[in-house]
């Protein structure tokens, strides 16, 4: 499909772009979601402060409700520093598929930058630059994503903040609606991203996690990356070698 | 007075932060040691969708607090629902506000 809208590079044009994205579903759905995170922190009895920096610093919804249903669970620290790796190791493989987009090269982002940066970067954020792709040029990237992902964070918090004084307005069942919409929100923001072959990935994944989750609990997350991940790949692996072996035997020919 | 529950979990928060940003540090320190357009790139953006998607239906199905108590089909069948909407229609607001909807009226139906 060939797109014939010019891309947006002008900085002012590419912050408001990022700013509109934001209050968008993307901003939405986060608010929502760290609502959600702050009624369960709540309820595992952290304080306001506790759970704002909770939120603050792991920036990552799955990990940051594993961490606090494991501490009412009273789990151990090694349980929960196992659990909270886990839910979160997603985040080593969305940071190395993003450096390349944002070009901490090209624009001579220091380190300590690029460490700050890549924090900002949650789920929504990473699914996001994939659809922003087609609407921003390449050199505009970083700054689409410094100010889309600064303004999600605080919008976050935001969330943060309402979700645990929600606790004392809402009914338990607007908070387990409010729960529940996020997986729903970001699985159907996957189903936006261009590429087929992510999508597949997606729903391998999403098929093998939750039914190896009973044998293998936080693992099986890591299992299902790796299985939905090679899978898709396999037939590019298979083309990619058939031609690396074509090109050896015309180099003997 | 700081009590020692207090100190405790401050010390988990602050643990969850590195059991977090370890992934993310790491992450910036391979980027630079991968080609961009390699397949391994490809293969690892894969498997990164392959984990998101994976961790999201892993709470849909095995949720964690409050919705723990929900019933297993009631949330089977909002994300299917949500889902097939869209497919169809390509509205995530309107698909995720539908499949929230199902979500409540057939978790209260088999609750009550």
């Amino acid at each position: 499909m060939l797109d014939e809208r010019p891309l947006l590079s002008n900085p002012r044009a590419v912050r408001l772009r990022a700013v509109r994205d934001v209050f968008g579903i993307p901003g939405l759905g986060m608010f929502l979601s760290m609502a959600g995170f702050s009624a369960i922190a709540r309820e595992a009895g952290f304080g306001l402060f506790e759970a704002l920096a909770t939120t603050a610093l792991v920036w990552g919804m799955p990990g940051q409700v594993a961490m606090a249903s494991l501490y009412l669970a009273g789990a151990s620290v090694a349980v929960i520093f196992i659990a909270v790796a886990l839910a979160n190791m997603r985040m080593m493989l969305m940071v190395v598929s993003t450096v390349d987009l944002l070009g901490f090269r090209r624009n001579g982002v220091g380190l300590a930058k690029q460490l700050l940066s890549v924090h900002l970067l949650a789920i929504t954020t990473w699914l996001q630059l994939a659809v922003a792709r087609g609407a921003i040029a390449r050199e505009a990237m970083y700054i689409y994503f410094l100010s889309f992902s600064v303004l999600l964070y605080i919008v976050g918090l935001c969330g943060t903040i309402l979700g645990y004084f929600l606790v004392d307005l809402a009914s338990i069942w607007l908070l387990k609606v409010i729960i529940f919409t996020t997986p729903l929100y970001i699985l159907m923001m996957v189903t936006r991203v261009r590429d087929l072959l992510f999508r597949q990935a997606g729903l391998v994944g999403g098929i093998v996690a939750p039914l190896l989750y009973p044998f293998l609990g936080g693992w099986s997350i890591l299992l299902a990356g790796v299985v939905g991940g090679s899978l898709v790949m396999l037939p590019r692996f298979i083309s990619a070698r058939r031609l690396r072996s074509r090109l050896r035997e015309r180099g003997r020919g | 007075m700081i009590s020692e529950s207090t100190l405790y979990l401050w010390a988990l928060i602050l643990l969850a932060f590195v059991a977090t940003d370890m992934w993310r540090w790491l992450g910036v320190l391979l980027a630079h040691r991968i080609a961009p357009t390699s397949l391994l790139m490809k293969w690892i953006n894969a498997v990164a969708y392959a984990m998101v998607c994976g961790v999201m239906v892993s709470v849909v199905v095995h949720p964690a607090g409050l919705v723990a108590s929900s019933n297993l089909l009631a949330r089977l069948a909002a994300l299917l629902v949500t889902m097939g909407l869209m497919v169809r229609s390509g509205n995530t607001l309107a698909s995720v506000v539908a499949g929230a909807s199902v979500f409540m009226l057939l978790d209260w139906l088999i609750v009550s």
